[in-house]
């Protein structure tokens, strides 16, 4: 039962995963499948990026659960239920159930709208790794303007507070805008009330469509000057940015590497932002044989082998840049092109570092 | 012995799930929010541990696949039973072995 990394035959804990993530990402280890099982919402947030097909229909249930198992088949090991809001398919347990019994550990993201104590309990008979559910503020004002849906922040609280009551994990995630930026803090303190962690995301992106207009919402340019300090190292789990490491991870990012992404339409991508389709879940009887093949695949993995190489070289804050060749894509119709919100937010980054450094330098040295 | 269940039978947590990577298993715990990680050879326990075979069975494999005597992994195959245990790995009522 020797010899892993650790010596011990049960490695755990954080080195053991970050290790495992690594590798994924460098030798193209399926770990994580993102469906989209719905674009139907009940939410109209303002800086929404799915981009429905009128008029054309969604999977039925048995094709999703068809899917289903060809993902297991092909070793994903989280399988993530997303929309959308895919709680608003009537056949959302059937396909979670169906989830469970391939296998996967659930993660199910959700706007929580929709979660009353009976949907709760049927949720934590899933036993899901995780709930993500959207929040967008420390008030209603803030939060229904976002959702565009009067009495949301009311109903999400309830939700999750349905949730937290049978123990299940409930992660809030926060996408900073500049409606909600100086509401981070009494966003934390609620989410501390009800024993939810919290994940504050600076990143709004462009439609699927490449309809720029969501990032109007973007955080001040101010403001994010001080989210990469000090000031908001609670928020953001950091004294500073840090620089890319290289050394120990090759690829940009792990698209088409650990992760791969389906729209409600059976769309197989790289991940959830770089729509390059590789092929249909329905018409594809072995994914295994396209995660080797697909010269889609094959193709956005060599971009991201290049992008630290190229893009992230050219660029002077380069090693602060969270680059999304997806984004980039379409934005600019280029994928190795560095896009305005990244390089913004990437000198950004790099400054509050380098006053960092300059304040560590000054710091008075211990005498023992 | 009981390790998991009765008959001798290792049996894992029932909410645990599992994948195979670089032939090292890859382990959930959601009840705990956890993730584990096997060496090889545990990895190897861990999928024989299928819900029928028994704890003798298992180190018969391991004896047979790995090249070592039998009592040498019997009694491998319990410490890594007992490390299962202590990382929450298996079913409820496993007694340490």
């Amino acid at each position: 039962m020797r010899g892993n990394s650790e010596g011990r035959p049960v490695g755990d804990g954080r080195n053991a995963y970050a290790d495992l993530l690594a590798r994924s990402w460098n030798n193209a280890l399926p770990m994580t499948a993102l469906w989209e099982i719905t674009y139907a919402c009940n939410h109209k947030c303002a800086f929404c990026y799915n981009c429905p097909e009128r008029g054309r229909r969604e999977l039925g249930t048995q094709q999703i659960i068809a899917g289903i198992e060809k993902l297991a088949h092909l070793g994903c090991a989280f399988l993530v239920l997303s929309g959308g809001e895919p709680l608003t398919r009537p056949d959302f347990f059937e396909i979670a159930r169906a989830g469970k019994k391939a296998g996967f550990a659930l993660r199910i993201y959700t706007n929580g709208y929709l979660v009353d104590d009976l949907v709760a309990r049927k949720i934590r008979d899933l036993m899901p790794f995780e709930v993500e559910i959207s929040f967008h503020g420390a008030n209603a004002a803030t939060m229904d303007k976002l959702t565009g849906v009067p009495g949301s922040y009311d109903r999400v609280i309830e939700g999750i507070k349905s949730l937290r009551r049978l123990g299940v994990k409930v992660n809030m995630k926060v996408p900073i805008t500049r409606w909600n930026q100086e509401e981070l803090r009494g966003i934390k303190a609620l989410a501390d009330s009800m024993g939810c962690h919290p994940e504050f995301d600076p990143v709004i992106t462009p439609r699927d469509d490449g309809d720029t207009s969501p990032l109007a919402l973007q955080a001040d340019r101010d403001f994010l000057a001080r989210l990469w300090s000090p000031e908001f190292a609670d928020i953001t789990h950091e004294e500073t940015p840090t620089p890319r490491d290289d050394t120990r991870v090759q690829a940009n990012c792990g698209t088409g590497r650990s992760t791969i992404a389906i729209d409600p339409y059976g769309n197989i991508y790289p991940c959830v932002q770089w729509r390059r389709s590789a092929g249909n879940i329905t018409e594809v009887p072995d994914l295994r044989e396209l995660w080797t093949k697909s010269p889609v695949l094959n193709e956005v993995r060599r971009i991201a082998m290049e992008i630290p190489k190229t893009t992230l070289k050219t660029c002077e804050s380069g090693e602060f840049c969270s680059f999304c060749p997806g984004v980039a894509e379409v934005q600019t119709g280029d994928p190795f092109n560095i896009y305005p919100q990244v390089k913004a937010n990437s000198e950004i980054r790099k400054k509050a570092y380098d006053q960092f450094l300059q304040i560590q330098s000054r710091a008075p040295v211990a005498v023992s | 012995m009981t390790t998991g269940a009765s008959g001798g039978i290792p049996r894992k947590h029932p909410h645990a799930t599992s994948r195979v990577y670089e032939g090292e298993a890859f382990v959930i715990l959601p009840e705990t929010s956890e993730y584990k990680i096997l060496n090889g050879v545990g990895s190897r326990v861990w999928e024989l541990m299928d819900g029928v075979r028994t704890l003798e069975e298992i180190a018969k494999v391991v004896a047979d696949e790995y090249d070592v005597a039998f009592d040498t992994a019997l009694a491998d195959v319990r410490e890594f039973l007992g490390e299962l245990k202590a990382n929450n790995m298996l079913a409820d009522g496993a007694e340490t072995p």
